[in-house]
């Protein structure tokens, strides 16, 4: 953790313009990856986690797509000002990613080695016998038995946890220095997201490859990641270590989210699932995003924008009742 | 695989009996050819001959037993016109037709896709705008009409083209051209349909974040999807291009099957009228079997069921 951040996202405001409406995706968003780490993004469904992470890999079809302010550096390299053709040569190489679906995303009418070795071809590293021979290594190296013959097979063919290794297969093809992995398991078993998971951090200690893993899933979360960022309605409001976070949270809306899952507390705490739902993206609330949710929700919650509070060293949370919450919850 | 082209090969063969059938006893409602090939004063002796030659004189269900019977000997009768064998004018035909709408279909199927992937690419640009709405008028224009407004400013007025007829491309030029409006424009919209979808598909996301260049991720990874629905279609307009080439043909003196089928009908040349529908419907067919077969070679999910 000495040298630069691998990735750092600063202010980053993301909103859709369809028709009338101007959907605020990302509102603000700030965090750091360091090289090597491991960092979650954390959320209810809708919070801009995909919309930041497609950002970050210059996915966004634009329009209805902008953005609106903010940067993203990644490896000092200020991308969203770069050429998109020269951006493109980064993806892959550099910084690759993990779709949630990996039925959907990959493609149904070419064989999954052509799949892998095309990345190999695309960045003019190798090609014909030798880029499918890659392919067929880089299959057995996520597992997959007879990768010989499996490599000549399409999606369909493939179980659910099997084309997730697929996907990952292609996301490490190259090497790459950081790893977007948008909730990598959710679309599998139980038992094979622990397989998927097991995967995934074994791959990433073998080459110290950073990953930003996105997930719902507390206890993944604990598992296997140095820090987290909550994010809600498009902000960032809290972040840190996970130790610290998840097991002393400063936001109350973390509190809330750790205190709606079973065992996260420990036991003997209650289950208090979050009332309410998430804000409409193009009518945020006054204040405090979340103050319409939250049970320590004050005047001030529901009229100023809450200050970035720093509640230990290296942990800081958007709450006018961070302390309280710190302290009581 | 071989039960299902089995079976298609079935019903095609029951819709061939069931063409034949209405076509055999329909060109004889048209009226009898004897008026038309012997001269108005012929001797009624010379009138019963003629038709005693060609058997015109047995009941039509009497002619038909003798008609199936030569087809199955692979004889499909003579032209009365000619006086040749009617299948060997159809064959000599084909080459022709089959020239002109081959390159016909050619051209509409890579300009429509290159047009209708530029389109998608950019939907409501002004690519798109103009490609749709040039498109959507090829369609629909009627396609005697452009041959005629064609005729009448390029080679009357302007001079640049020949009236009709055929010979080097300067021939070819109007005809292909009126034969492609239908087909371009429809596909250009299939086209432009399917590739919006495949473009905003989860797996074309996937290559951009690979790496994969912009012109591979439309004409690789998102054409090659859209190419199932393509290939149904333009297997449909193929066969509609068979109609469009009477037309064509008949305006511009095209000499292929199009106007030999017109002129033996004009003519109640009945055994060429019925060569030229059966060449063509077994030709349809097997067109249709070659559509079948690209559309499970370019569909894994269908091979492998
Ligand atoms: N193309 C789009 N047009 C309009 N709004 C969009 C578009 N894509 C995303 N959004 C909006 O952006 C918001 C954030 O979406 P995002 O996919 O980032 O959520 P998420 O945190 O990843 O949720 P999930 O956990 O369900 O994946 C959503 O409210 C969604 O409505
Ligand atoms: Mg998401």
């Amino acid at each position: 953790m000495s040298s630069a951040p691998i990735l750092e996202v600063e202010n980053l405001q993301i909103e859709f313009r369809t028709g009338r409406d101007t959907v605020h995706a990302v509102n603000g968003v700030s965090f750091q990856v360091e090289s090597g780490e491991t960092a979650a993004i954390l959320g209810e469904s809708g919070s801009g986690k995909s919309v930041t992470a497609s950002a970050i890999m210059r996915l966004l079809q634009s329009p209805p797509a902008f953005v609106a302010g903010g940067s993203i550096r990644f490896k000092g390299q200020d991308i969203l000002s770069l050429p998109i053709s020269q951006w493109r040569d980064y993806c892959g190489r550099e910084i690759a990613m993990v779709f949630q679906d990996a039925l959907t995303s990959l493609n149904p009418v070419f064989s999954v080695g052509w799949q892998i070795a095309e990345l190999f071809k695309a960045h003019g590293i190798a090609k014909g016998r030798d880029a499918d021979n890659r392919a067929i290594e880089l299959l057995e190296r996520v597992g997959i038995p007879d990768p010989a013959s499996r490599a000549k097979d399409y999606t369909h063919q493939f179980s659910g946890g099997m084309r997730q290794r697929v996907m990952i297969a292609m996301a490490i093809a190259l090497g790459p220095d950081l790893l977007i992995a948008d909730e990598p398991t959710t679309a599998l078993d139980v038992t094979v997201q622990a397989q998927i998971m097991e995967l995934l951090e074994s791959l990433r200690q073998d080459s110290n490859m950073a990953m930003i893993l996105i997930t719902h899933d507390l206890s993944v979360v604990a598992d296997v990641a140095d820090n987290v960022a909550v994010m809600y309605a498009g902000r960032v409001v809290e972040r840190g270590p996970v130790a610290d976070v998840l097991g002393r949270p400063a936001h109350a809306y973390t509190l809330a989210l750790l205190d709606s899952v079973p065992q996260a507390r420990g036991k003997g705490s209650k289950l208090r699932p979050i009332v309410g739902s998430p804000p409409d993206l193009a009518r945020i609330p006054k204040g405090c995003a979340f103050n319409p949710r939250c049970r320590f929700a004050s005047d001030l919650c529901r009229n100023e924008t809450p200050p970035i509070v720093e509640v230990t060293p290296g942990r800081t949370a958007e709450c006018h009742h961070a302390e309280q919450v710190f302290n009581d919850g | 695989m071989g039960q299902f082209l089995g079976r298609r090969a079935l019903h095609s063969g029951i819709a061939l009996i069931g063409l034949i059938l209405a076509v055999f006893f329909l060109v004889r409602l048209t009226g009898d050819p004897t008026d038309l090939y012997l001269p108005i004063d012929a001797s009624l002796e010379t009138r019963k001959e003629f038709a005693e030659k060609h058997g015109f004189d047995r009941p039509a269900t009497e002619q038909f037993v003798v008609f199936l019977k030569d087809v199955s000997e692979g004889d499909l009768g003579y032209s009365l016109r000619k006086q040749r064998p009617a299948m060997e004018l159809v064959l000599e035909a084909y080459p022709t037709t089959l020239a002109l709408a081959g390159v016909a279909m050619s051209l509409s199927i890579i300009l429509a896709v290159l047009v209708g992937a530029i389109g998608a690419y950019r939907p409501g640009g002004v690519f798109d705008r103009i490609s749709s709405i040039a498109s959507l008028a090829g369609a629909s224009a009627p396609d005697f009409w452009v041959a005629i407004t064609g005729i009448l400013l390029f080679a009357v007025t302007f001079r640049w083209l020949p009236t009709s007829g055929t010979g080097d491309w300067p021939y070819w030029v109007l005809p292909i051209v009126v034969l492609m409006l239908r087909p371009f424009g429809l596909m250009v919209q299939v086209v432009r349909a399917s590739m919006l979808g495949a473009l905003a598909s989860a797996y074309v996301k996937t290559a951009r974040a690979k790496g994969v260049r912009e012109t591979s991720v439309i004409f690789v990874h998102a054409l090659r999807n859209a190419c199932l629905s393509i290939v149904t279609v333009a297997g449909d307009l193929a066969v509609g291009l068979i109609n469009g080439a009477v037309i064509v043909e008949t305006v511009f003196g095209w000499p292929g099957v199009g106007k030999l089928m017109i002129d033996a009908v004009i003519q109640r040349d009945f055994p060429t009228v019925q060569a030229t529908i059966m060449v063509t419907a077994t030709a349809i067919f097997l067109m249709n079997i070659v559509i079948d077969l690209l559309y499970v070679a370019l569909d894994p999910r269908i091979r492998h069921q």
